[in-house]
């Protein structure tokens, strides 16, 4: 009962904050209902996704003050397990998607503990280190398609198919995605009240008072980065049946990785509000700056000089993110 | 029933030695001072015996288990709280939180421990600063916070570390009802390094004195400070002879 | 045999040259503690840099190192003045999120400027020209040129960093900013001069590796990995520890050398049919990541 409760408490935020949300939820719940284009649908979905990529990011990186660049293993764990299992035996996605997401987990606790044992800049290179062995390993290793990649074929099944997960029509995946960042969000929302993101907090403020306190950093920690690992790995599932087409390039790198604790960063790190915030920046930006420009001959990478020079601005001026201004207002606000 | 049984414990920092050979007990329900001029390995101690740091050689035995080599955290669980002379930095927790953080080693439940934080802003009288940040308070209600925090873990034993250090003698008369009163109701045994006297000549039944590493005295409060060594230790040798000759007349 | 020593002697050369590429890295890490994702970047733009040179000059690309070190020192300068001593404010995630900016804008500047295609350099001196030295191992010129210079701008960047005054100002810097500050040194340019060498002697690792090493704008982020694990691995902040991990870690990208040497001799064909050359520099990040768990404070480190 308590933990319904806390699910739905959104006692910190301000009435008309929850108000606009409201309004916000039943325009996106509407959206696919009303004139779009199918290009403002794509951009939606991948919103939703990376929301949930950045909220799964931020129980360990933000909370947990753990800069995670690692991610997109994980990611590339749960798109390929499923992958692999609908290939070869027509596994339905929900059956793949605890498959992957015990893969994902079990990893995360095989490099998590000796991985936290490393704090800061060395924590953050040796989740590169770990992510880009795995990618390796993965890119020799024919049973998930080499560097070739997988191809998940649409030909056997026939849309729509809720088992699969295989629709034509975007408006399904639309609304699967929808309901997943919905039960992200209330899980998030859950889990900043938690017992755990307590002990985070405190681990934050000073790891050695903390332990005093009679908390185990190193299991706590592990503990959230297997939660952030559920996250990745159940939408990195998802990916595999809405793009069909999945490489390590895509799934694995590390632009992904830094991508991913980009946005939470950018929204604000350690708050429920802001990975959403950071993904609905960036990712509108990221498409919409290489729609315009590049698809032109000459200007190839120029739309990510434009993304490179907007990180630069925000880590450079406002590292706390988004979130963190809106706190500082409304802290003044009530001083 | 001794609470705590420290036997020859030694650490040492590179070529430092910060605690030579260090024994004592702790009965239960007993106040116990450690005092000692700067760098004498008072703190180290603590730090041993609350597992921050790993003991060379000795062991330290609580409620007749032996702790030696644990870890803090599991030390913490089993009911040996402490204090820390730098208290937490960070502006992140606000107080009524911090105090939830202690609360949350006995239970899972959020609720429980924003009622059990409640009842221990009332009893350390530090209600009205629930909801701000630790950071921003002036030194003597931090103390009382870190208390409060260190308390909220249900500890049997609780190790102060210069808890009235930085505060006024009006402060330093409220920490030490303070500390009387948690005596009183909550079934604590309390060790205290301390540099203020009056406040270990107040509340200790029993003292002891460390200098270079070293035990040097262990008595009650009166009979310890009339002790030469701790006079040496403290004066040096010069101005203790004359303490000393000065105080014979 | 000559598997093995063919392997050792390239193992060892090339890590030479990586040592000079994470030679900067170690130096800037040491003087403020920010790490470089764009490190990588640098020694891409020395590669064009040095390309450019040569193939506009005519000149023999070896003779535009110095031109190479003169761009990196200014970028490194530029950098730090017009942008990492802001990051420097803040939190260590805003520093890596802004370094990562860096080497996107870095790289994909590249990008737009050149091209993607491969491109590297067909004339020079040394270039087919190769050195046999017996037990059958050949050593192309080029490389043994990159590995010799490598060593000598190493040692070069040690004199300066440890017997002159202007070196002693900045190990002090390192060591205690506050301190530094206290005895009249200024410390802002201590920090933009780490950037400045720290850019130029990656620079130059780039202009010696182009005589032997294909040019594209994604070069840089595979250097930036390799030098992450050598200063790790050397311990931060360490000049001498960089140079000895700089060779262990050639030796671990030679090691499908060793591993085929070892399915060699043990006859043993289960090896022999994996090609570990794919994994060459998995080996690395490997390396570098048992090593943090196992020794987190490197090898030489004095910071952790």
């Amino acid at each position: 009962m308590e933990i319904l409760k806390k699910i739905f408490d959104f006692s910190g935020s301000p009435r008309y904050g929850l108000f606009a949300t409201g309004i916000a939820g039943l325009a996106f719940l509407l959206f696919p209902i009303l004139p779009h284009s199918s290009f403002s649908m794509s951009t939606i979905i991948q919103f939703f996704m990376f929301s949930l990529y950045a909220m799964g990011w931020n129980t360990i990186g933000g909370f947990g003050g753990q800069v995670d660049l690692g991610q997109a293993q994980f990611l590339g764990i749960g798109a390929y397990t499923t992958a692999v299992m609908m290939i070869r035996w027509n596994t339905p996605f929900w059956v793949s998607l605890p498959v992957g997401m015990s893969l994902a987990v079990a990893w995360s606790f095989v490099i998590g503990y000796p991985l936290f044992r490393l704090r800061g800049h060395y924590f953050a290179i040796a989740s590169i280190a770990a992510s880009l062995v795995l990618k390796d390993i993965f890119d020799a290793w024919s049973f998930v398609g080499a560097s070739r990649g997988l191809e998940i074929p649409t030909t056997r099944y026939s849309s729509p198919d809720f088992l699969h997960l295989i629709f034509t029509q975007d408006i399904y995946y639309y609304y699967v995605i929808f309901v997943f960042f919905l039960l992200g969000f209330f899980f998030i929302n859950w889990f900043r009240r938690s017992r755990l993101a307590f002990q985070l907090r405190a681990i934050k403020s000073n790891e050695e008072a903390a332990g005093s306190l009679g908390i185990n950093p190193r299991w706590a920690k592990i503990k959230t980065y297997a939660i952030a690992t559920a996250f990745v790995s159940t939408v990195g599932s998802f990916h595999a049946c809405y793009i069909k087409n999945i490489e390590t390039d895509d799934t694995m790198g590390l632009d992904i990785s830094i991508m991913i604790a980009l946005m939470a960063m950018l929204g604000g790190m350690g708050s429920l509000w802001g990975p959403i915030i950071g993904a609905g920046i960036l990712i509108p930006l990221k498409i919409y700056i290489k729609e315009w420009l590049g698809a032109r001959a000459g200007l190839v990478g120029l739309d990510l000089v434009i993304y490179a020079a907007i990180i630069m601005f925000i880590s450079a001026l406002e590292p706390r993110g988004i979130w963190g201004i809106v706190e500082k207002v409304r802290r003044r606000k009530l001083a | 029933m001794d609470i705590l049984k420290v036997r020859n414990l030694s650490k040492s920092f590179g070529g430092l030695q910060a605690n030579r050979d260090i024994s004592f007990d702790v009965t239960e329900g007993e106040m116990l001072g450690i005092i000692g001029p700067n760098g004498a390995g008072k703190t180290t101690l603590f730090n041993c015996i609350a597992g921050a740091h790993p003991i060379d050689s000795g062991g330290v035995i609580f409620q007749g288990k032996e702790i030696t080599g644990l870890k803090s955290h599991s030390i913490a669980q089993l009911g040996l709280s402490r204090t820390f002379q730098i208290y937490l930095a960070s502006g992140d927790l606000s107080v009524k939180e911090n105090i939830m953080v202690g609360c949350f080693m006995k239970t899972r439940s959020r609720s429980v421990a924003a009622a059990e934080a409640d009842e221990i802003l009332k009893d350390f009288q530090i209600a009205h600063l629930a909801g701000h940040f630790v950071s921003e308070l002036p030194i003597a209600s931090q103390k009382r916070v870190a208390m409060a925090t260190a308390l909220a873990t249900g500890p049997k034993l609780l190790l102060l570390d210069e808890i009235a250090a930085g505060l006024n003698p009006n402060e330093v008369e409220g920490i030490t009802n303070l500390i009387r009163h948690i005596r009183e109701n909550m079934a604590v045994t309390i060790i205290l390094i301390e540099h203020v006297m009056e406040m270990v000549m107040n509340l200790c039944n029993r003292v002891i004195v460390l200098d270079y590493g070293k035990k040097i005295s262990e008595d009650d409060p009166r009979s310890v400070i009339k002790d030469p060594a701790v006079i040496k230790a403290y004066l040096g040798e010069r101005y203790a002879r004359q303490y000393l000759e000065q105080a014979k007349k | 045999m000559d598997i093995l020593t063919g392997s050792l002697v390239a193992g060892l050369l090339i890590g030479m040259v990586f040592a000079l590429v994470a030679l900067g890295l170690t130096i800037i890490f040491g003087m403020m503690d920010i790490v470089n994702f764009a490190h990588g970047e640098f020694l891409m733009i020395g590669m064009y840099t040095a390309l450019i040179v040569a193939q506009t000059t005519g000149i023999d690309p070896l003779a535009a190192i110095p031109a190479a070190a003169v761009v990196g020192f200014v970028l490194g300068i530029s950098c730090y003045y017009g942008f990492v001593k802001y990051l420097l404010r803040g939190p260590m995630v805003a520093q890596l999120l802004g370094t990562f900016g860096l080497m996107l804008l870095l790289r994909n500047l590249a990008l737009l400027f050149f091209g993607s295609a491969d491109r590297t350099i067909h004339s020079g001196i040394l270039v087919n020209r190769a050195f046999d030295i017996g037990m059958g191992i050949i050593i192309p010129a080029t490389k043994l040129a990159a590995a010799v210079l490598a060593v000598l701008s190493f040692a070069g960047t040690w004199l300066l960093m440890n017997r002159t005054r202007l070196g002693r100002a900045m190990r002090a810097t390192a060591l205690n900013r506050q301190g530094a500050r206290y005895m009249g040194i200024p410390t802002e340019r201590m920090n933009a001069l780490a950037w400045g060498i720290g850019g130029a002697t990656v620079t130059v690792a780039g202009a010696l590796l182009v005589n032997f090493w294909s040019v594209t704008p994604f070069v840089g982020l595979l250097f930036t990995m390799i030098a992450f694990a050598i200063v790790a691995m050397g311990g931060f902040g360490s000049i001498p520890g960089a140079f000895f991990a700089g060779l262990l870690v050639g030796l671990i990208t030679e090691f499908p050398g060793f591993w085929d040497f070892t399915a060699y001799i043990t006859g043993s064909s289960w090896m022999a049919g994996i090609s570990m050359t794919q994994f060459k520099y998995t080996g690395v990040y490997l390396a570098y990541f048992l090593i943090m768990i196992v020794r987190p404070r490197g090898l030489f480190g004095w910071k952790s």
